[in-house]
């Protein structure tokens, strides 16, 4: 009970002081709060002080409402309002757990109060505490039986926990209280009958849903999805004709959906090819401009077959003008024969156009337009660079180009072309011209700015995209604010590439705030949905929501940021550190100063750079906070800036590495990544036990990856330098690595895994590289073996032949100057137009930069200057 | 008191980022008028409050009596479950060292360790699995 019971007239200011909270109206509460603490009786009253607090922090006015909550609390502490009030503050300010204890204050004082059961609720489901959930959500069913969310919330408890049985009684409970009469259609009533049938599914109750959903049809109003379900669980149940039916109304339907032909061939189970044909030729029959019918064919059958309706195919669209044509075809590529099938095939039409305008110069006909060639000549350009065979490539996208210089179609290949050469500049440099064809298309503008970070132009993509981006703001702050975390990424690792490491850490926290945003996010629909009955929607959202972080984005900003942490770790940055690292052994004492007082003034210029880049903001900030102040808005709870200074001079970069690695653990755990890069981090900690882990792990996926054996070694080697391991540790060690290494000393093992992998030079290099760790006197043969490029090694392609250039450069082999010259002119002559490789010393070439990139366990960073 | 007559308390937030327009030109500039952002209205009234609906049934009994009887046998499933690794006993030095090796929460490792009857090297082979 309050302290102080209010009298009637303050009694009533109170319950509107909840109603103007309630319904948004903060100015009109702050009125009433006024109105009751001007009376100096009441000027303590514990109650008011926390609901003038809350309503300040709708206001923005954060701090204010801290100090006035608190005191309401101090005043009051048996009032179960005001730990209420002070829950809901901690909740607008993310600390969940803290609320999620002021909640259970609150209702140790009040055990039956519905609104703060309701917010607890709330936070259990946010916090995904699905057994606290399940049981707050009873005690609501208990207090408030005839409340719709009450019976839907406890369901949803129960589907989320697996319990199908319940969910389905209750929903069943609950569905009998709605009395919808039969010919009425009510969308809040469709989405319960599917929601309930989903949950049937997920039980695997297929009769039963079968029959749910015919007895339900016609009050549902997404009927495409009833037909759906219909057909899967027809073919479920073995009811193959049947379901044979519904599949071919489905492709009446829609001939485009691929998931309709798979159903309908399950449902007519052909025996023979022929058969299988017939299924697609029918409904082209019926269908004659639908691409599926026509495409899907070419995925199982072969030969001559295969020749005869990939001719046709590729005829159509020739001469319709398809620019998409590769793409679609791409997904046959994994097959020689009929990769050589296509070439013929194209080839011969490029030819035959080129003297008499036909596909076939043993054919009559009419002629083919001049833009039948052109997308000829563009198919064999992607064909050839997906080969490996850039340079003719080239040649065709160039002849492209010459009949038709405004296509930005070609532009674009051209670069794509560069990019898997290995030579961004030039690619970069394409893109740009592609995108300057047609300055208002968003997409060639954000893929020009993408190819500029990738050649770590980091200034000219940012420009790129303020050609899209809001006026009045820096198109780096524009894009953080819109979540462009494809920008961000890219950005990052650009950043990582040039070696500014604390720039590149803000853009993959920048990432992870997006991350923890849109988990946040969540929060409001847990009400809302229940309310709307978009309960599919809904528990799809939590199942998302639960995943989020396996996205490619997480993963990216994650990888990057503990690569750096670890590269800091090892060479942790000092206040007058610089970035180049000057070998100044090899200098005179006049050069040496030389270098370094211009080292000095280039830094003290970046310093003034920062300095002006900082005023600018703070500038920009101001004018911002003050529009904000004026709205009536709420800010989220307090973030640090994040400064790149700071970043990466962190105390302990591995913690911080490890922040980004758990999720990637949670989530990401078939990849075998993520294990490698948790050894790496664990293997700095010394934390042997979880080295053992992260290998077991990686092994599981892959045991002969490249880098888990480089891994492997430097694993064994710790262990047998570290005797004075606990014995319970040293106990699990010893049988674990058992299985792994089989009694082997390291150089059998290694040798071993040479001789297995005698064709892959990404299986030679590791191998090379751990030759040369276990005893440097091999030095020679290791370089040797690292740099084999005979006839017979299966992977001499431009990124492996970068990565053993890059190995060689960076200490992997010790110093090796000679060597690195001979293997760069080798490699330059199979791959002329790869910048790497090019004889030329560009300052700007990205062979100096990309030795910051990937390499992760070099101990020196040897500069040619 | 507060409590009474069910008044709801519902915190107001703000739709988070992209919440306007396409392209950056929907800002929060006070003076300019605000096109195309429909959606922002929305989200806002995502966090509306409003009354809650009700049920009319005379049948609630039996259902609650249904629940009634499911929810005793999950609460006897559990305890019994909880009794057993009770009985388990283990040594503080082992849960010690399972927390710092693994890097696990105090809850987690103990639950390991019980689970493998107080074995602390089988413990720590199946966390590292």
């Amino acid at each position: 009970m309050p302290s102080v019971p209010l009298p009637p007239k303050e009694s009533n200011l109170f319950k509107r002081i909840l109603k103007c909270y309630e319904q948004k109206q903060y100015k009109n509460g702050l009125k009433f709060c006024k109105m009751i603490l001007s009376n100096p009786k009441f000027a303590e009253h514990g109650e008011t002080l926390a609901m003038k607090g809350l309503t300040l922090n709708c206001l923005g006015k954060k701090e204010e409402a801290y100090e006035f909550v608190r005191k309401g609390l101090r005043n009051d502490v048996k009032s179960h309002v005001c730990w209420h009030v002070y829950g809901l503050l901690q909740r607008s300010d993310k600390k969940y757990d803290e609320a999620i204890k002021c909640y259970r204050n609150a209702l140790k004082l009040d055990k039956d109060n519905l609104q703060i059961l309701r917010d607890l609720s709330l936070l259990q489901i946010q916090m995904r505490d699905l057994e606290g959930y399940r049981e707050t959500r009873y005690q609501l069913l208990q207090l408030r039986p005839t409340q719709r969310a009450s019976w839907i919330g406890y369901a949803i408890a129960y589907h989320l926990l697996k319990d199908y049985d319940m969910a389905l009684k209750l929903l069943e409970e609950f569905r009998k209280t709605q009395q919808i009469p039969p010919n009425k259609i009510d969308y809040e009533y469709s989405e319960l009958i599917l929601y309930q049938n989903q949950v049937m599914r997920e039980a695997d109750l297929f009769q039963e849903s079968l029959e749910h959903i015919e007895t339900y049809e016609k009050q549902i109003c997404d009927k495409l999805i009833v037909e759906e379900i219909k057909g899967e669980m027809l073919l479920k149940l073995g009811r193959l004709k049947e379901a044979g039916e519904v599949f071919k109304e489905l492709i009446e339907r829609n001939a485009e959906n691929w998931h309709y032909y798979e159903g309908l061939e399950k449902a007519l189970q052909p025996s023979t090819l022929e058969e299988r044909l017939q299924i697609y030729e029918e409904v082209s029959k019926r269908h004659p401009r639908a691409v599926s019918p026509r495409r899907l064919p070419l995925n199982f059958v072969s030969g001559e077959k295969f020749r005869e309706l990939m001719d046709k195919f590729l005829r159509v669209n020739f001469s319709k003008g398809c620019p998409p044509l590769f793409t679609t075809l791409k997904s046959l590529y994994y097959n020689p024969e009929k990769v050589s099938t296509i070439q013929e095939l194209v080839t011969g039409y490029e030819t035959s156009l080129k003297t008499c305008d036909l596909f076939s110069t043993c054919e009559n006909g009419e002629k083919e337009p001049p833009t039948t060639l052109l997308w000829v000549q563009y198919f064999l350009a992607q064909h050839f660079d997906k080969l490996g065979q850039c340079s003719l490539a080239l040649d065709y996208i160039n002849a492209a180009i010459a009949s038709t210089p405004t296509l930005i179609e070609l532009f674009y290949l051209k670069a794509k072309i560069y990019k898997h050469v290995g030579n961004l500049k030039e690619a970069a440099k394409w893109m740009d011209e592609a995108q300057s064809l047609d300055t208002a298309d968003r997409f060639i503008n954000s893929k020009c700015a993408k190819y500029m970070l990738r050649a770590n132009m980091v200034k000219d993509a940012e420009e790129m995209c303020s050609k899209f981006t809001r006026e009045g703001t820096s198109a780096m702050e524009n894009l953080n604010e819109m979540q462009c975390m494809w920008f961000q990424t890219e950005c990052a690792a650009a950043y990582q590439r040039l070696g500014k490491y604390g720039d590149a850490l803000k853009k993959c926290h920048e990432v992870e705030r997006h991350f923890f945003e849109i988990t946040d996010d969540q929060f409001d629909f847990h009400t809302y949905c229940m309310r709307k009955m978009t309960l599919r929607a809904y528990v799809d959202l939590l199942r998302l929501e639960d995943v989020l972080r396996k996205h490619a984005f997480y993963f990216k900003a994650a990888r990057s940021a503990i690569e750096i942490y670890l590269k800091l770790h090892d060479n942790p940055l000092t206040n007058e550190s610089k970035e180049q690292e000057v070998n100044s052994e090899n200098l005179s004492a006049k050069e040496l100063k030389k270098i370094l007082s211009k080292q000095r003034r280039a830094q003290k210029k970046a310093k003034l750079e920062e300095e002006r880049k900082h005023a600018e903001r703070e500038r920009q900030q101001k004018n911002q906070k003050k529009k904000r102040d004026e709205e009536e808005e709420e800010t989220s709870g307090p973030r640090e800036e994040l400064v790149p200074e700071k970043l990466e001079r962190v105390e302990n970069p591995l913690e911080e590495a490890i922040k980004f690695l758990i999720p990637l653990k949670n989530l990401i755990g078939d990849d075998i990544e993520t294990h490698l890069l948790a050894f790496e981090i664990y293997f700095r900690k010394g934390k042997f036990l979880l080295m053992l882990q992260s290998v077991k792990r990686a092994f599981a996926i892959n045991s002969n990856n490249p880098w888990l054996h480089e891994c492997l070694i430097k694993f064994s080697k710790a262990v047998s330098d570290h005797s004075n391991l606990p014995e319970i540790v040293s106990k699990v060690l010893t049988q674990e690595m058992q299985k792994i290494f089989v009694n082997k000393n390291l150089e059998s093992f290694n040798e071993e895994f040479l001789k297995h992998n005698a064709t892959s030079i990404q299986h030679q290099l590791s191998g090379a590289k751990m030759m040369y760790f276990l005893d440097k006197s091999r030095q020679e043969k290791a370089i040797a073996v690292a740099t084999r490029l005979d006839k017979n090694m299966r992977d001499k392609n431009v990124k492996t032949l970068t990565k053993v250039f890059e190995a060689l450069l960076d200490g992997s082999f010790g110093s090796c100057h000679s060597q690195c010259e001979e293997y760069q002119a080798a490699c330059h002559k199979l791959f002329p137009f790869t910048s790497a490789f090019m004889p030329a010393t560009n300052e700007d070439d990205s062979s100096i930069a990309s030795v910051n990139h990937t390499a992760i366990n070099h101990d020196l960073l040897s500069n040619e200057i | 008191m507060a409590a009474e007559g069910d008044v709801e308390l519902e915190l107001e937030t703000e739709p988070n980022g992209s919440g306007g327009g396409g392209d950056g030109a929907s800002g929060r500039a006070a003076e300019k008028p605000r096109k195309h952002d429909s959606g922002a209205a929305d989200l806002e009234r995502v966090t509306d409050y409003a009354e809650e609906k009700e049920i009319q049934s005379s049948n609630l009994e039996t259902a609650m009596s249904v629940i009634g009887d499911r929810r005793s046998r999950e609460q006897k499933a559990k305890q019994e479950r909880e009794k057993e690794l009770a009985k388990v006993t283990i040594r503080k030095e082992d849960l010690e060292l399972i927390m710092t090796e693994m890097e696990i929460s105090r809850a987690a490792a103990e639950r390991s360790l019980r689970e493998h009857m107080g074995n602390v090297v089988e413990a720590l082979i199946t966390l590292t699995n």
